[in-house]
Parts: structure tokens; sequence; C-alpha cells
């Protein structure tokens, strides 16, 4: 598996830097500054602009705010910390890198115990995403997902897992088969069906009669109507309800203005 | 909130006494002068008596807004209901169609999760 067989939307998550020996990856910190970096922006734009239009008092005010801002902005801009995947040096580890200095490595950990794990994403069940350590990727299709993570595991010599066939138990993937019958066999058990359905493949895989199967799928397609009907709890027609006691208020209203104009 | 177990069978979220009241004194006090404004209403304009209805809704629902939680074993359903003197919503979960419970860290705060229920097809909040 490599780089560049990845979908778009890994590829996005994942950069190339430093590859095969090492993957440098964001960590969460490393998103949350960019984040407040850019909302920094904001309420940087404007003195810049007064800086430069305006004259005498208010420009040295406007000048004093850039200069406190802009070195803000540009320290969480050129701070970045990754978490490092090493493979010469068999290790996983956390670095910060500041303008090309790179900080000390911390979080040292042997690369061999780093998690991978397959999973149902966690808002949406039809998507999927992959979590590396700590690190989640929301990355969409299964095929797409599979693929991510037979990288990182082919790359880095890891063991994959997923939560997928036998939700929520964690089942052990072979990394040496090939993508296309990995994502088979996942998809076979997955794609559109209810969890208890996948079990029940997986039993007939592992030779469960097949009359059983029949047995539990009817039964599946009653659960299945009846746990797609759970309403959420708060539907927008919600709102309207919420005005029901309007006009009596609005009547109570007009009557005691009504009343004390008498 | 916390679990408050009422027969062998049946449980509820309760709040603690001290919310109740706490609660209640506040949106009393809302409610009261709301209502003491309504005294002056002959000074008032047509337009400035509706905008008073919509603060006296707030008030309305700030008193009588209440959610209930209950786990009802026997019948397998744990029901949470929404009303406001009136009912407003209702949610009924079956127990046995449960597949996982998952806990998920709650945006921007450190120490704060929430319990999510996952159903085979769809995820639901179940926030106290």
């Amino acid at each position: 598996m490599q780089y560049s067989q990845l979908s778009k939307k890994a590829q996005r998550f994942i950069n190339p830097d430093g590859l095969p020996e090492q993957l440098r990856l964001a960590t969460k910190s490393h998103y949350v500054r960019r984040g407040l970096a850019l909302l920094g922006l904001l309420p940087l734009s404007a003195p810049l602009i007064m800086a430069i239009t305006l004259d005498g008092g208010e420009q040295t005010f406007y000048q004093f705010v850039v200069a406190l801002l802009l070195p803000v902005v540009l320290i969480l801009w050129a701070f970045k910390q990754h978490l490092v995947l090493d493979n010469p040096s068999q290790q996983r580890f956390v670095q910060s890198q500041f303008l090309g200095y790179h900080f000390k490595k911390a979080y040292l950990a042997p690369l061999k115990s780093t998690e991978l794990l397959l999973r149902h994403d966690s808002y949406n069940r039809n998507q999927y995403e992959l979590k590396l350590h700590n690190l989640v990727y929301p990355i969409g299709s299964l095929t797409d997902t599979t693929q991510a993570m037979m990288f990182f595991a082919q790359t880095f010599n890891l063991s994959a897992k997923e939560q997928i066939t036998q939700f929520p138990n964690i089942r052990e993937l072979d990394i040496l088969s090939s993508n296309e019958q990995l994502i088979a066999s996942l998809s076979l058990n997955c794609q559109d069906k209810p969890i208890a359905q996948e079990v029940d493949t997986i039993n007939t895989v592992d030779g469960y009669s097949a009359q059983a199967t029949d047995v539990k799928e009817n039964g599946n397609l009653a659960h299945r109507s009846l746990s797609a009907d759970i309403e959420p709890l708060w539907p927008p027609k919600l709102i309207l309800k919420l005005f029901y006691p309007l006009p009596f208020i609005m009547a109570f209203g007009f009557a005691m203005k009504f009343i004390g104009s008498l | 909130m916390r679990f408050k177990q009422l027969s062998p069978t049946i449980a509820i979220m309760a709040k603690t006494q001290a919310q109740t009241i706490g609660r209640w004194i506040f949106a009393s006090l809302v409610a009261s002068l709301t209502l003491f404004n309504a005294l002056g209403f002959e000074h008032w304009s047509y337009a400035e008596v509706i905008i008073w209805s919509f603060i006296a809704l707030l008030s309305w629902h700030l008193l009588f807004a209440r959610r209930r939680i209950q786990f009802d074993l026997e019948r397998q359903l744990i029901t949470i209901n929404v009303s406001s003197l009136y009912p407003l919503t209702q949610q009924v979960i079956p127990i046995n169609h449960i597949a996982a419970f998952q806990i998920q860290q709650r945006l921007g705060q450190l120490h704060g999760y929430d319990l999510l229920i996952v159903m085979d097809t769809q995820i639901e909040p179940l926030k106290f």
C-alpha cells in the first residue's frame, strides 16, 4: 500500500513528509493552535487597516495593538506539534517544532504499542473512522478507511484491529492479506445491515447451521423496523409547540391593558 | 442529576433537592416580576405588550418545563418525557435494541462526558 494510492481525504489528513522512514502526524493541540491563530486573525485585521489608514494619536494606538497581536498570532502559527512514527528507531513520540528548531522528544513509546483501530464514525454510523493512538481520522467510506489503515499497518508493521463486524467487540485483522479481500470481508458483514445480522453472517462462515441463521434474520426484520423508529428527542416541529401558550399570554396582556384603561 | 430507584423495576433520573428549590425560587422570581409588569399596562403600547408576551412565554417555560427520564425494566423501555404543563416531546428507547454504550468527551470540557446509546442503525445521545 503506497501513499499515492490513498484517497484524497486520507491524504489531506496524512502529511507524506519523511516517508518511508517516518511519518509526522499533526496532534490535536497542533490543530487547536492553528484554530486559535485563525481566530486571532479576526481581531488583527481591523487594527491592521486602522494602523495604515489613520494618522495621529489613533494611529499610534492601533500600531500598538498590531504590535501586541501580531507576534501572538505568528507564534501560534509557527509552533507545530507532531506525533512521529519512526521506523529506524522503532519508536513513537511527540515532538514540537518552532521555526525549524526541533524540541525534545516527549512521550516516547515503542512503535509496536501503537493502537490502530478501524471503527464506525462516532456521529454517523454509515461512515468510518480510523483511530491511531489518540488521533482520530474520520475518513468516510469503508474502502478509503481500510486503505489508510493498511497503509499505516504495512509501513510501520503495526497490528490492525477492527470494531465493525462484531461491534462492540474488537477483532484482530490480518495485515498480510490483500486489500480487496479485506474490504470484501468487512463490507460483506457491515454495509447497511443491523449488528445482529452481521454476527449471524460470521456464524455461518464459521459453520453454524444455515437454518438457525434464517430464523434469526426473520427476527431481525421486525427488530430493524422497530429500532429504526426511534424519533429524535428534539424534532424541529418542537419549536412550534413551545409557542402554544403564547396566544393565551397575549390575550391576557391585552385584557390587562383594556382593564387598566377603563 | 442522579439515578434514583423507585421500585425493583422502575428507576428515574432525579434532580437533587438543592437544584429543585434553587430553580423554583429563581423561576418564580422571574415569573412574578413579569406578572407585576402587567399591572402597568395602560401606559404601554400594543407593540410593547406583544414583546412582553414573548418574555412572559420564556418565564412560563422557565417555571414549568421539566424533563423526566424513566427506566422501566418490566416493559424494557427507557422513556424520556419533556413537558411544560402540556407535553412537549417524548422519546421511547427499547432496552433490548441497544447494541452498545459509548462514552464521549464533551466538546470543550476537560472532565465532562456524554453517554451515548448506540442502536443498530443510529446513535442517540442520552444526557442527564
